[in-house]
């Protein structure tokens, strides 16, 4: 996986890891997941989608047999 | 505009698979590619969309920009359509998409070429309409009431370090593991440390082992895909590349490197760069 930072942003990960006595992969992977599992939990958010996909189904399945 | 954490959710639910699939699947320097195209330089982030021109030439904006960098590779369209409907929705809009085969058709010639993202942006226009009232108010997340198309999206409150970490993170990139570039840090030489890498463990002797194994293996890669002066890791696993050496981490031969050595980089290795080097050129890599 590639990440692209900015050197500031490089040391607050790097302090946050150093303060807490863990990796900086781990601080930076737990941020990840823990921003994943918000927007999960964006109620609004995944009422638009399933209204999309329930709206447009018959779309994405015609894309889906193109793509195989 | 949606970020890449957004990408993973629309991605998980609309190919029916859990997001830890979605992330090790995805092809983050293409999202992240995809994401950076898809926001012309003159829209702020957030902005409202406040009529349909604009609200079609975002979505096909993010569309086409998924076609081209392709993040979902064996499931591009889908996601790229599924993506877009969405970006329609949380501004206020909806698509009426009454001839699937007709926009399956267009959606086909935009991936190819055939179309242009203009045309395409015009036929899209014709079919917009405003959503329903709850769903009219264009998103704003962290900020309680919804805004109205077309008004300014509210300075943000301070948050914790943490959470503006993960937001930031999540613009950059988004995957199961992360991350160091804080040779800024650990070494004094390197304050303005370009290119990090490190691996996904917690740091055990035998985590750090392989973390190294394939830091070499990566390196070797990197330098067979033209980047000659790419250099070995640390001990730790590490490698960092400073504005020093001469590297170019935006140049085509770069990033075609990092694409062809992407399974690398899935299977164990993490790589940061920073912008001490990163000119993000805005190529576009070879299909």
């Amino acid at each position: 996986m590639v990440l692209r930072l900015d050197p500031d942003l490089a040391d607050l990960l790097a302090t946050v890891a150093e303060v807490e006595g863990r990796s900086v992969s781990d601080v930076a992977r737990e941020a990840i997941a823990a921003l994943v599992q918000a927007r999960r939990k964006d109620k609004r958010f995944r009422r638009m989608l399933e209204d999309n996909l329930a709206r447009h189904q018959r779309l994405l399945d015609l894309l889906q047999d193109e793509q195989q | 505009m949606l970020d890449a954490a957004d990408l993973v959710v629309i991605a998980a639910r609309t190919l029916s698979v859990s997001t830890g699939a979605v992330l090790a699947e995805m092809d983050i320097p293409a999202a992240q590619a995809a994401l950076a195209e898809a926001l012309p330089p003159w829209r702020e982030p957030g902005a409202a969309l406040p009529d349909r021109d604009a609200a079609a030439a975002a979505c096909i904006g993010l569309v086409h920009a998924l076609l081209r960098h392709r993040p979902f590779p064996r499931q591009a369209q889908q996601v790229a359509v599924s993506a877009g409907l969405q970006l329609l929705a949380l501004n206020g809009w909806q698509a009426d998409l009454d001839q699937p085969a007709t926009t399956a058709v267009v959606i086909g010639a935009l991936a190819s070429g055939q179309l242009a993202a203009g045309d395409a942006t015009a036929w899209l226009s014709q079919r917009l309409s405003p959503a329903l009232p709850a769903h009219r108010m264009p998103r704003a997340r962290g900020v309680p009431a919804a805004r109205q198309p077309g008004s300014r999206r509210p300075r943000p409150l301070p948050v914790p370090p943490i959470r503006a970490l993960a937001s930031v993170l999540a613009a950059a990139a988004v995957g199961g593991v992360a991350v160091l570039a804080s040779a800024c840090s650990r070494a004094p030489d390197m304050s303005s440390a370009a290119i990090t890498r490190s691996h996904h463990s917690s740091g055990t002797s035998q985590e750090t082992s392989q973390a190294e194994a394939a830091g070499v293996a990566y390196a070797a890669c990197m330098r067979s895909h033209g980047v000659s002066e790419f250099p070995e890791p640390s001990p730790g696993g590490v490698i960092t590349i400073a504005p020093s050496t001469g590297i170019d981490v935006g140049s085509l031969i770069f990033r075609s490197a990092e694409q062809a050595c992407h399974a690398i980089t899935r299977a164990a290795v993490i790589h940061i760069v920073t912008a001490g080097t990163a000119s993000h050129s805005g190529e576009k890599l070879p299909a």
